[in-house]
This record gives C-alpha cells, structure tokens and sequence, in this order.
C-alpha cells in the first residue's frame, strides 16, 4: 500500500510540474500583447512590461515564475490591474465548489438510481426509457440545456430566478444543468455495472441460499456494483469541473469557470494560467484521493497498477 | 555424445528459416461484424441520418438562392417560411443555408481530427506496446500526465496559442487528444503480442512488420474504430464549446457551435434560431453514440453467442 501511494505523488507532482512547465511555455508564444490598445504610449508599454517582469530573459522569468508557484503565489491578473491571481481564485472559488458539490451530488444520486432502475427492468420499458435519458443527456451539449433549462424556468414560467447565485434558489437551474451529462455518464455506468455483477458466483449462492431478491438486491448487487463506479468519479470531477467553465458563464455566476472563459477571451495570460494550474492541481489532488479511497476498498488495485 | 546432439539440431539457414506463408483472407470477421451491426435498429438510424446530414452538407447550400455570408439588412430576423426555410438571422442571412456551410465546417473539424488522432494515437501505441522497457514507461507516464488534465483545458491553452481558426481547432484536437487512443493500443499490443497465434507466427519466422501487420493490426482495429467514434462526439461538441467561448470558428465563416451560440444570445426573441443548430448538433451527437454502440457491440468478441 506504501509503495502505491507514493508512486502516485510521485506521478501526481511530475504532472503539476509539466503542467506548470507546460503553460508558461505555451502562453509566451501566444501573439498579441496584453498591453495594447490605442491610447496606450510606447513609454507606458515599456514601463509594464518593466513592471511585470517581461523585459527578463525567458529561462529567468520561468525560474521566477516557478519558484512563485512553489510558494502558492499565481502573480497578478494583466487585464484587471492590481487583482492578484490569488485573490481572484479566493473569491471565486468558494461559489464554484458549491456548484461543484450541489453538482455532483445530483448527479451521484439521480445517476445511480437510474442506473440501478434500468438494470433491475432490463429490456421493459424503464429500461429504454433510461438509456434514451441517457443517451439524451450525453448528446445535447450542457448550454444548449443550461440555456432552455433557464428560458422555461426563468423567463417562462418566472418560477425560479434567471442568473446570480445567491440564494438556494439560485443554485438549482446551473446545479441541475451541471450535473446532467455525469449523471448520465454515472447511469450507464452504474447499469452495465449492475447487469455484470448480476451473473457473479456470490449471487447465485446468495440465491441457493433462499434469500429473498429484495436482499440480493440491496446487499449484494447494488453494494457490489457501486465499487467500479468509484473508478469513473475522477473522469466525473473532470467534467464537472470543465461543464462550469459554460455553467457560469449562462448564469452569470461569478465562479473560477467564468472568469476563466473571460480571462481567454481577454488573453490574460497570468491568469489563464494560474486558473488552469489550480484547474490541474485541484484535479490531480483529488484524482488521487479516488485512487487512495479505490487502492483502501478493493485490494487487487494496489498489487496490478504496480 | 555431445557430437551426436549437435547434428541432430544444426541451426537453419536463414533463407530457410520463414516457412510457407499460407494467406488466408480475413473477410470472414468484418462480415460477422456487419451482420450483428445490420440487425441494430438504433445504430442503423444513427448511419442514416449522419450519411442525410452529409449530403445536405453537400447540396444544402445550393439548394436555395441565398449565400451563407449574404448580408441582407431588409430581410432580419425572418422567421421560418417558404422563402427563408429555417428564417434569418440578425443580418438577414439564410439560417438553413448557414446550418449546412456550419455543418461542412463542424463535420469536417470532427472527422479530420478524429481521424489524425487516431493515426498518431497508433503510431504512439504502437511503439509503446512493442517496444516495451524504458520506452514504454516514458510514454505512458508522459500520456497519464497529458490525461489528468481535462480535454477543454488543454485545447482552450493551444487555441489562445494558435489563434482562432479551423486549421487550429484541428491541430489542437490532434495534439491533445491521441492519449487515450495510444494508451487502448498499447494495452491491446501487449496482449496481443503474448497470444499464442503470435508466437507461433513469430517461431515460424514472421517478421516484426509482418507480426504487427497481419496479426496485431487487424486485431486491435475494431477497438481503435469504436474509440474513434466517440472521438468524434468529442470533437464536434469541443468545436461548439470554442465557438461559444470565441476561441473557434470567425465570422463571417460559420459552424454549428457558432450558430448555437447565437442562437443563444438571441433565444428570448427569436427562439428558431437556437431550435435548428441545436437540433441538428444533438442528432449529429446521438447518431454517433448510436453508430458508437452499435459496432462496440458488433465486435465485441463477447457478444459472439
């Protein structure tokens, strides 16, 4: 168990160091100037680049650069003046990790449950009725959702509030619009699931054994089949995470998604990057925390991801 | 004693060494295949409607007498008729005309990139599984790193880069998306290589290439097609996404996921305009995944009963 969990640091800070690496590089080959704009005087030009750092030679501002993320410091934003990064990410994170939890949450919940729905009806119709929701669910991109979802309950029917976050109101249109696409990758997965453990030895021993389906079902199926499920959490992180960046944006919720979509229009080059390493790195961390929580319950992961 | 072994077993020349190659014709497993994928009613559907969206991506356009970019200032936000079939937009272009440019562009994007990921997913799979040792390990730590970090971010930090555009929409797919492809090759590649039908090609003196081509190749394909499927969902809604964050397709050249977005800016007022692009984007997307399980299941040797 030792040697897994340091084997996946190790790969876990490799990656935050490329990433890191990655981004710098990228983002100064990236035309257009931060500093343009018509009224803006070559002197003036001169004396930000001066300000910024951007008149050193590239190998040292990227060992200035690392070593400021070394000490959790991201720099300041180039379009807004005197934000620094950090505070952006404070002030925005808390609101996307809400929606990120309300998110996941409904997700988790609506998608296991119908996924376990389809699998017990296999081929009635719940279960075509599922796979189509599915189906649904993955084909129609999340704004095109986020933006009926919000003109039907908002502007419509004038039942829930249109944009902003700041009621618990507030947060069920972008939650629900969010979680869509997991909670039908989550449905397909947890009912392919469902319908292997359902031919397992320890199910028909459990029948031999008299118990009643109910218990089979609860105690042994359903138990059995969350495990794999665990393995698709960090692939759902991912995507809710990258289903904020539209989220926000429809909804005016001013979260880390949302600033980072106007940061690339804007190109704000220290800010797309500090949001995409704290991206990465919040990704990475909690990535390993499935691998750990995975390598803990089901003891054969430790011994063949070796 | 030692004599007597060692005329009993004389190295073969090496001209000697290959045995007859007896070809034999492979036509037997994709005709299976396209037997168990002609009785899927869904995934059959899924092929019309893309092949119909193809060729009115083809003739769409011409079929009416107005050009995508034709600004027409008299004509704005003309709904659905028999003169403008799906209306017109805030300029006063013909929205059905603009779907099928869009949809040359959008369908285009996704296979292209579908297809050049998949190549260099291969090439990059290949190598890894074949070659094993060190070389292995460096690409695979190299693509675990690539694959923790989402898809949309890696593509919205190559398109601030190379700018907006179809040409960089397609490399930045290319360049970020052949790891999973690699990483399912060279999965099948190791195993394949310890089959026994490739051992025994290789005792009988197969050469390397002729391994990978005849036995590896053939075998990893329906896997790598099944995957490239999904990769073309994948590229057609990361299109959109670029196109409405404004990292994609420019005005006045238009894609699906540029009509969306405005679509979605004009809902409220002229609701058609988000209906058609939408639409068409979802069926576009739900065929796919229909065509994607469809051959997942026609040749997955598991579903051989």
């Amino acid at each position: 168990m030792v040697r897994y969990i340091l084997n996946r640091v190790l790969v876990a800070i490799l990656t935050m160091f490329v990433l890191a690496t990655a981004t710098f590089f990228l983002l100064r080959l990236v035309p257009g100037d931060p500093f343009a704009g018509p009224k803006v005087v070559p002197e003036v030009k001169e004396r930000l680049r001066i300000h910024y750092g951007l008149d050193k030679p590239l190998a040292e501002q990227y060992l200035i650069y690392m070593g400021n993320i070394l000490r959790g410091d991201f720099g300041y934003s180039l379009a807004k003046r005197g934000h620094r990064v950090n505070k952006v990410i404070k002030d925005a994170f808390p609101a996307s990790l809400d929606l990120g939890i309300r998110a996941m949450i409904i997700a988790i919940i609506f998608g296991i449950f119908f996924g376990i729905i389809a699998a017990l009806n296999r081929g009635k119709p719940l279960d075509y009725l599922t796979v189509i929701l599915v189906l649904i669910g993955i084909s129609v991109p999340s704004f095109v959702v986020a933006a009926l979802l919000q003109y039907f309950f908002g502007v419509y029917l004038k039942i829930l509030p249109v944009a902003r976050y700041e009621s618990f109101w507030h947060t069920l249109l972008p939650a629900f619009a969010l979680s869509l696409g997991t909670m039908a990758v989550l449905a397909r997965y947890m009912r392919a699931s469902m319908l292997e453990v359902m031919t397992a030895d320890y199910i028909k021993t459990a029948k031999a054994k008299g118990l009643r389906n109910t218990q089979i079902v609860i105690r042994h199926q359903i138990r059995n089949a969350l495990f794999p499920i665990l393995t698709i959490l960090g692939p759902a992180i991912a995507m809710v995470l990258t289903g904020s960046f539209i989220i926000e944006s429809i909804f005016a919720i001013p979260g880390l998604g949302r600033h980072y979509v106007l940061a690339m229009q804007n190109l704000d080059y220290t800010l797309v990057m500090g949001l995409t390493l704290f991206f990465g790195f919040f990704l990475i961390v909690m990535n390993l925390l499935v691998d750990f929580t995975y390598g803990i319950i089901d003891p054969r992961v430790r011994y063949t991801r070796n | 004693m030692n004599n007597h072994k060692q005329q009993l077993f004389t190295p073969l020349d090496r001209s000697e060494k290959a045995g007859p190659i007896l070809e034999t014709e492979t036509i037997a497993f994709w005709s299976d295949v396209w037997r168990r994928f002609r009785s899927n009613k869904p995934a059959l559907i899924g092929i019309i409607i893309l092949v119909l969206f193809v060729i009115f991506a083809i003739i769409g356009p011409s079929m009416v007498s107005y050009q995508y970019d034709k600004v027409d200032l008299l004509s704005t936000y003309e709904k659905p008729s028999s003169e403008h079939w799906f209306g017109t937009d805030a300029l006063g272009r013909d929205i059905w005309c603009r779907i099928w440019v869009g949809a040359r562009v959008s369908l285009f994007i996704a296979i292209v990139s579908a297809l050049s990921q998949m190549v260099i997913g291969i090439i990059i799979g290949s190598i890894s599984g074949l070659s094993g040792g060190k070389v292995d390990m460096i690409i695979m730590r190299f693509v675990d790193i690539l694959i923790a970090i989402p898809f949309l971010i890696w593509v919205s930090l190559f398109m601030m880069v190379l700018g907006p555009g179809m040409l960089s929409i397609i490399l930045a797919f290319s360049l970020t998306q052949w790891k999973g492809m690699a990483r399912l090759v060279r999965g099948e590649v190791l195993r394949l290589k310890e089959t026994e039908f490739a051992i025994a090609a290789k005792t009988m003196g197969a050469s390397t290439w002729r391994l990978i081509r005849k036995h590896i190749f053939p075998n990893v394909l329906p896997l790598v097609i099944v995957s490239a499927t999904f990769q073309v969902t994948n590229a057609i809604f990361g299109e959109a996404f670029l196109s409405y964050i404004g990292l994609g397709i420019q005005p006045p050249m238009t894609s699906w996921g540029r009509l969306v977005a405005s679509g979605i800016a004009e809902m409220r007022s002229f609701s058609y305009m988000l209906f058609f692009p939408a639409v068409f984007i979802s069926l576009t997307m739900l065929s796919l995944q229909l065509i994607g399980d469809g051959l997942r299941d026609a040749t997955d040797p598991k579903m051989r009963q």
